[in-house]
């Protein structure tokens, strides 16, 4: 089995991580925006995992941050949709662009 | 780990942080389950919670740094000092909430309290972290419990809206924080930060260009809670939309939070790495946080001078107060932890003290213009002379709490080596800028007359966070030495 | 709590007099106050003697410590007097009895809050005449800001809040260098007293950071003072406050650049401005001919007088420039001089205005007629302002020439166009009001009253007073003015 080495997980992650931002920052869709979030919490787990099987001195902790990473996650998105069905309830409609009521 | 060992570790130094969480679960229980008429004395039973949960921390003024809980939980002066601002100031937001006289949204008020108090715990388990993961699910803790607060009136489309731009901007933010750390992870193949810190003071060789790259990702993450540049935008739009007391408790519990967490990691680590051979790697960053400072004084105080909208107006002159309290984490003299101590402190009192005056009007005249403030003076004198103290403490006028926190980070930043000339020059101009601004408030006070002749009056509850707050103010910047005493 | 506590917190009294009074009618507002200020003259006639009879007054208390490293850096609650200070302490305390005084028929509203205002502004600068260490110099300093912003801003005249904006950011601004000038006194000297700050500069040999922290005191003090490109503000707050407020304003608070300039300046870092004194030479000069011009061309009489101050100042400057006893002791008496003769004039301007509500000299004309006393008054308060010998102004104006000419005779030769066009546009202002046809355009005007007359004579006979025996100061201030000239090594 060939190994493949901690680079390549390390711009995978970053890669997704690049990803998750641009769409976070530019879509207008309210939930693709939390999923963008999401693709960015697990480039996260994927650098932790990866350091914690091929990093300098290999332990459990990277894959135990991880968990508790992932649930965070969950409860960030579940706080996110309970305030966006608020916000629907509002505007019948879940466009970012739509968010301009607070203004200078 | 076996029964022996846990039974070992010193409980009693969480007992803080154990009061804060019985006493939110309580609430949460008893705001379900019981009665309507218990429900009155809820907020009592908070404020009981947090006033004993300072007890207990007092108690242990002068014990010796610990560690338990396999280092995860650590508590030192630092934890001790820092929780204690954490906590006054929660009491002071606790007296806030009490004090309302709108009863709007009475069925919210339980939740009001728990999520405080839940918010407070991750604050506090911030300062006593010793590891990336409890420092982080202690920040996550505080975070959510914000969201929450901040959208609760979901009646109200402009607390959505905040909570919904609190949320996104946060999430992204915790993802920056968290991509730094899994560098700062792999790096050392460790998350305590003892052994982080002592696997970085080796050299780090190739890692170096990684150690770099997570300090910048993690300090752009972690400014989003202290309201820096690049992320501080929420500020405004989410102080606007939440509530007062919420407003006020994002603007000096989480901050207070942010700068915990900077401090513990940035110092605790980065300032232990050895870089190129022989600065530490902090020292070499510094001037990417100085640029930092620099930007975010001069937006917060500039873009201030446009707002018209109290909360947005204090918004963006607390963004300016995190520029001020960088300025310290910069110089890096012995007493600069002192110097954002004391910063805080004062700042609680003042910020705390300011927007309690806003939320008392506000319920009177329902509105947060600045036009509230118009001929204060006739309508109430007391309140307008209360918020002349507030206005002249953010502004550093002396006599105050905020002149002399200011006049530390002066010298400090003069004391330090090299000497932050730019930046103590750009705070020193940022302060005039801030002048007029908070001097606009009291010309409002003072000058201006009055739309509709009326009187304002202050209610007896409302009155005691606004006597705690001026005394903090005044007497923080009378006898600057009994707390600089105590912190020693 | 010695004499000088007493003195500094005097004020006090009468606020908390008033605080505790409440909104009483404006009769008995007016009688709290008009004796409560009294109580700050009598302590500071006090001070004046205890100090004349060479008694101790500085007191010292523990304030703050900082640590950083292994220096551990004190602030003190330290006060202490020398001559100038005395000098302008009791100045402050004439001009504010006398500002409260005529300020009872100026101010028609919210007399309560005015007076609250006056006496913190009374405290602020009698904290900055006593203070022995620089950051509470500074403290005192800023103190004086914020009442001085509310009476602008609440009781002046037509453009009151630009004015008093512009007054909170140009002194803001100034405050701020003086506060990097102070922590970085602070932080290398280890101390902010003015002896043992003076006395560590003495002897350390960091040349660039002294030149550094001087002109951070030039500029600090320039903007008190006004010095040319920093004075705009000057003439708003002359031209738009109430001219109570002003007889303290000019007569006092423009004093603390003075003061500032020869006591921390000359005195703490004395090679420093040896350097910088063609500088100062100059820009007293500019001071001088460009206040003096502008005062020959303006239409309104506050604005003259806002000038004249400009020009005035630049006397000052010279003085200081020269760096010798003459100069410095010229310096000392033209900010007394100065200090009496423009408040005596705001005296003035306030009695005009509460009578013709104008002081633009296009609508005055002829007064002499109607109110001969007080044309009279302004005659002789103008004469003293242009250096008429036998009046205070000659002896200041005299002193500080005969000590630039001494070291800069060509500045001094080009300073004495200003003396002649200070003649032309004195008179110019003076006789265009007095003298003429008088058009009735604003009714019967009575003269002074006892109550009006009473002030004016008072400052009249101080001028007059220093103007024949000049040693009144002179004698107060020779110790002090020894001690500037050791550390300039003259």
């Amino acid at each position: 089995m060939t190994t493949i080495p901690l680079q390549a997980y390390l711009i995978l992650a970053l890669i997704l991580f690049c990803i998750g931002l641009f769409g976070a920052l530019t879509k207008r869709n309210t939930i693709i925006v939390l999923i963008c979030i999401e693709l960015m919490l697990n480039a996260v787990n994927l650098n932790l995992v990866a350091f914690s099987q091929l990093g300098n001195n290999p332990g459990i902790t990277g894959q135990v941050f991880s968990l508790f990473t992932i649930t965070i996650a969950a409860a960030e998105v579940a706080v996110g949709m309970a305030i966006l069905i608020a916000w629907y309830r509002h505007k019948n409609g879940v466009n970012v662009d739509e968010m301009d009521g607070l203004k200078d | 780990m076996d029964i022996q060992t846990l039974l070992s570790f010193e409980w009693g130094m969480m007992a803080p942080e154990f009061t804060i969480l019985i006493v939110g679960i309580l609430l949460s229980l008893l705001d379900l389950f019981g009665k309507d008429t218990w429900k009155k004395s809820l907020p009592w039973l908070a404020v009981g919670g947090v006033g004993v949960a300072i007890i207990f921390l007092l108690f242990q003024y002068g014990h010796g740094d610990i560690s338990i809980l396999g280092n995860t939980y650590v508590f030192d002066s630092f934890a001790f000092y820092f929780k204690l601002i954490l906590l006054i100031a929660t009491l002071l937001i606790l007296l806030m909430v009490i004090s309302r006289t709108v009863q709007q949204e009475v069925r919210d008020r339980g939740e009001y309290l728990y999520l405080l108090l839940a918010a407070l715990l991750g604050g506090m388990m911030v300062a006593s972290g010793g590891d990336l993961i409890s420092l982080f699910v202690g920040l996550e803790l505080l975070s959510l419990s914000s969201y929450i607060m901040v959208g609760l009136r979901k009646r109200d489309v402009r607390s959505s809206e905040g909570a919904m731009k609190y949320l996104i901007n946060g999430s992204i933010a915790t993802a920056f924080t968290l991509f730094g750390m899994s560098y700062v992870f792999g790096l050392t193949g460790s998350t305590k930060l003892v052994d982080i810190a002592r696997e970085m003071s080796g050299s780090l060789g190739s890692g170096e260009p990684v150690a770099i790259i997570g300090f910048i990702i993690m300090f752009v993450g972690l400014a989003f809670k202290i309201s820096t540049v690049p992320f501080h935008m929420w500020t405004p739009d989410v102080y606007e939309g939440a509530v007062t007391p919420v407003s006020a408790f994002l603007s000096v519990v989480s901050k207070s939070a942010g700068f915990i967490i900077i401090v513990r990691i940035f110092w605790g680590i980065f300032g232990n790495a050895t870089f190129g051979g022989s600065d530490t790697l902090f020292a070499t960053m510094i001037d990417f946080i100085a640029v930092l400072a620099f930007l975010t004084m001069f937006i917060g105080n500039l873009v201030a001078l446009r707002q018209r909208n109290m909360k947005r107006l204090l918004a963006y002159s607390s963004i300016g107060h995190a520029g001020y309290i960088l300025i310290p984490l910069v110089s890096l003299t012995p007493v600069s932890l002192e110097n954002i101590w004391f910063y805080l402190l004062a700042y609680a009192f003042m910020t705390i003290g300011a927007f309690m005056v806003i939320y008392i009007l506000e319920q009177q005249k329902q509105s947060e213009d600045i036009s509230i403030f118009t001929g204060l003076y006739r309508e109430s004198p007391a309140l307008a002379i209360i918020m002349t103290i507030f206005l002249a403490s953010l502004a550093g006028i002396p006599g105050t709490a905020g002149f002399i926190g200011k006049f530390n980070i002066f010298v400090g930043a003069v004391a330090a080596d090299p000497a932050q000339y730019i930046l103590a020059g750009t705070m020193a101009v940022m302060t005039v800028v801030s002048y007029i601004y908070y001097f606009n408030i009291m010309v409002q006070m003072y000058i201006r007359k009055p739309q509709l002749e009326g009187t304002t009056k202050i209610a007896r509850l409302q009155s005691v966070p606004l006597i705690l707050c001026v005394a903090g103010t005044i007497g923080l910047g009378v006898f600057p030495f009994i707390a600089l005493n105590f912190f020693h | 709590m010695g004499t000088l506590s007493l003195l500094v917190f005097s004020p006090f009294i009468g606020l908390i007099a008033l605080l505790l009074a409440g909104k009483q009618s404006d009769n008995i507002t007016k009688r709290i106050a008009a004796f409560s200020s009294l109580i700050p003259l009598i302590l500071s006639i006090l001070v004046y003697a205890q100090y004349q009879a060479g008694s101790g007054l500085s007191e010292i208390l523990r304030w703050v410590q900082f640590e950083v490293g292994e220096q551990t850096l004190t602030l003190n609650y330290e006060l202490a007097v020398d001559g100038f200070s005395v000098i302008l302490i009791l100045l402050t305390t004439i001009i504010a009895v006398l500002a409260v005084f005529t300020s009872s028929w100026q101010i028609k509203q919210n007399s309560h809050l005015f007076f609250m205002l006056m006496f913190l502004l009374e405290f602020g600068i009698l904290g900055v005449f006593s203070a022995d260490n620089l950051i509470l110099f500074f403290i005192f300093f800023e103190i004086t800001l914020i009442p001085m912003f509310f009476l602008i801003g609440k009781w002046g005249g037509t453009d009151r809040e630009e004015s008093a904006f512009s007054y909170i950011i140009y002194n803001g601004l100034g405050s701020m260098v003086l506060l990097i000038a102070i922590a970085a006194i602070f932080v290398t000297a280890g101390t902010t007293n003015f002896s043992e700050a003076a006395e560590y500069f003495r002897t350390s040999n960091e040349a660039g950071l002294q030149l550094g922290i001087a002109i951070a005191f030039l500029i600090a003090f320039g903007v008190k003072l006004p010095i040319f490109p920093l004075h705009s503000w000057m003439v708003k707050v002359h031209v738009h406050a109430p001219p109570a407020l002003v007889m303290i304003h000019a007569g006092v608070l423009l004093k603390i650049g003075a003061y500032g300039l020869i006591k921390f300046g000359v005195g703490i870092l004395p090679a420093s401005f040896t350097t910088l004194a063609p500088l100062i030479a100059i820009l007293g000069l500019v001071n001088l001919l460009y206040g003096a011009y502008l005062a020959l061309v303006q239409e309104e009489l506050r604005s003259v007088l806002a000038y004249s101050s400009i020009s005035h100042m630049g006397i000052i400057l010279l003085g200081v420039a020269a760096l010798n006893e003459a100069g410095i002791q010229g310096a000392i008496f033209q900010s007394v001089s100065h200090g009496l003769i423009s408040a005596l004039f705001f005296l003035l301007v306030g009695i005009l205005l509460v009578r013709t509500r104008t002081t633009n000299l296009r609508k005055l004309s002829g007064l002499a007629r109607l109110t001969p006393v007080l044309a009279g008054f302004f005659l002789v308060a103008a004469l003293a302002g242009l250096g008429l010998p036998g009046m205070s102004g000659f002896v200041s104006e005299f002193t500080v020439f005969l000590g630039i000419f001494e070291n800069m005779p060509v500045i001094g030769a080009i300073g004495t166009l200003g003396i002649i066009m200070t003649v032309v546009y004195m008179l110019r202002a003076i006789l265009k009001m007095t003298y003429g046809t008088y058009r009735n355009m604003f009714g019967d005007m009575n003269d002074l009253g006892m109550g009006e007359l009473i002030p004016a004579t008072i400052l009249l006979i101080c001028i007059v007073v220093i103007g024949v025996y000049p040693n009144t100061i002179a004698l107060t201030v020779q110790q002090t003015l020894e001690t500037l000239l050791v550390g300039i090594g003259g």
